[in-house]
């Protein structure tokens, strides 16, 4: 049995996805840094994001939760979610 | 000064603003300086591997330095075509006055020539999809890639919210674009349009299908004497990428704003010689020629100077002065003819635009920019092509060629600003007269 991916761990790999897509330096973004009001993302932003995440954790990220990228903290819960099921 | 071309009551256009990224600079005085003093844009390609290419040079736009117009997110956001027409685009509208407004968007119409929009991208998608891993493709594709990206996007960076069309005739798209915005201010439909052109062909994939087609120069070794109009020993076009903005305005509305202008836009045609996909017809640009001179209520007695199409393949040179006698008849003989693409190469899309802020600029330098290369002359090419550097010449009234492969020709008439009214007062002088 594989171990299961710790918070820490993942929230890195978030936020070096967040920095490439939305051209930021890591160190700006927290875990509740708000992505779309204080990274200035948009819808499309969101959509490559969620791509990116996808080929990052080999997930699938149904339409429906991309809207739910709220904050790096949120993400993390997500992908969390998405593996303990 | 009149504002309306009292001949049919037709509103005068103007232009007020140009902005050009070129092979030769992003700024319009130094491209008129380089085009006149002959210096070359053509240079070898470094950006891919061209080694197993016929053809290994190109014009590029090697001093574009996209971060000068945009930060980190719009560049990855934009391709190439979009970051050339968007910098050309802020240039043109800062260079008219308008400055760049994020909230106030101005109800300025939007046209954009290129004959292969945003397909730059789609190479490089084609390559993450076939040649990366498995999921590696990226959302943008689509939005970077549209035939109408380079305009929509520097429409949202400006907020112009008048009418917007992307034109695509290979060629003569920029030439096209310019003209129908032209005939959308002078029917009233728009008040103000940026128009212009752009194309950035040179990428790995494009310059493999254009290599295989056998219409570019070989001239490796040379590139500065690489592309040569009308000369006896041309052998072929070099392949450019640029683009070209002019904020085009009627004149009331010029006037109302105290705009200093550039030029009139005397007069547009555009017509489908039905003829070849790649081989010009000489009786199809010649009547684009006449239409052009008769919808801008001139005759060939008018024409100062022919800032010519001229690619330097063998066939579209000798073509083309072929209609240029066809149109102006013993005219031809006695004007001057030059091609910008022997210093710029053929930047495609963008051709006709870049083209016609030379040919204001020679308008308002009264002078006409020379052909370079043309050191013996083709025999079935026997017109003054200016080989021998810039030349003074009274300037009112200049046709721009601009033909394309698929047979889409587009011809526009340019003159000095306040040729429209003089041109009106000597007519009626001249009706005075005959009727005396």
């Amino acid at each position: 049995m594989t171990e299961p991916l710790q918070f820490d761990d993942i929230f890195g790999r978030v936020v070096k996805i967040l920095a490439n897509e939305l051209r930021v330096a890591p160190g700006a973004i927290e875990k509740e840094t708000l992505i779309f009001e204080q990274l200035g993302a948009d819808s499309l932003d969101a959509v490559s994001i969620a791509l990116r995440l996808e080929q990052e954790f080999k997930i699938h990220i149904p339409d429906d939760q991309i809207r739910n990228f709220r904050t790096p903290g949120s993400i993390v819960q997500g992908i969390q979610a998405y593996f303990s099921q | 000064m009149a504002t309306e071309d009292t001949r049919s009551e037709r509103p005068i256009v103007v232009v007020t603003g140009l902005g050009v990224v070129t092979p030769l600079g992003s700024d319009p005085a130094l491209l008129w300086d380089r085009v006149c003093d002959g210096t070359t844009g053509i240079r070898p390609i470094e950006s891919f591997d061209v080694s197993r290419c016929r053809t290994q040079i190109a014009a590029t736009c090697n001093d574009f330095d996209p971060s000068t117009y945009f930060d980190p997110r719009e560049i990855r956001r934009l391709g190439r075509a979009s970051q050339l027409a968007g910098a050309a685009a802020d240039l043109c509208l800062r260079d008219a006055g308008l400055v760049r407004n994020r909230r106030d968007g101005h109800e300025i119409g939007v046209v954009i020539g290129t004959g292969i929009g945003g397909q730059d991208c789609i190479e490089e998608y084609c390559r993450s999809f076939f040649v990366g891993p498995p999921g590696g493709s990226e959302a943008f594709g689509i939005t970077r890639s549209m035939y109408s990206a380079p305009g929509s996007n520097l429409s949202i960076r400006h907020r112009l919210t008048g009418p917007h069309l992307t034109i695509s005739t290979a060629c003569s798209s920029g030439a096209n674009a310019i003209g129908v915005a032209f005939e959308m201010i002078r029917a009233g439909r728009a008040t103000r349009v940026l128009a212009g052109g752009v194309d950035a062909p040179v990428t790995e994939v494009i310059w493999d299908a254009w290599d295989k087609l056998r219409v570019m120069s070989c001239r490796n070794d040379d590139p500065a004497a690489a592309c040569r109009p009308f000369d006896r020993n041309r052998d072929g076009f070099v392949l450019g990428e640029g683009a070209a903005m002019l904020l085009l305005e009627s004149r009331v509305a010029a006037q109302s704003r105290e705009a200093p202008i550039y030029g009139e836009i005397l007069g547009y045609a555009s017509n489908q010689d039905a003829f070849h996909i790649t081989a010009p017809s000489p009786e199809g640009e010649a009547h684009a020629m006449s239409q052009a001179l008769q919808d801008a209520r001139i005759g060939a007695r008018d024409v100062d100077y022919v800032n010519a199409h001229a690619t330097a393949t063998l066939l579209s040179d000798a073509v083309e002065t072929q209609a240029i006698k066809m149109a102006l008849g013993a005219r031809a003989r006695q004007i001057p003819v030059s091609s910008n693409k022997s210093v710029l190469g053929h930047c495609m899309g963008a051709a006709g635009a870049i083209e016609a802020v030379i040919s204001l600029l020679a308008l308002r330098h009264r002078v006409v920019p020379p052909t370079i290369n043309c050191t013996e002359a083709d025999p079935s090419c026997d017109l003054d092509y200016v080989t021998e550097g810039p030349r003074r010449a009274d300037l009112n009234c200049i046709v721009s060629n601009s033909f394309a492969f698929g047979g889409s020709n587009a011809v526009l008439v340019l003159g000095r600003d306040g040729v429209s009214s003089d041109l009106c007062r000597e007519r009626r002088r001249a009706g005075r007269t005959a009727r005396e």
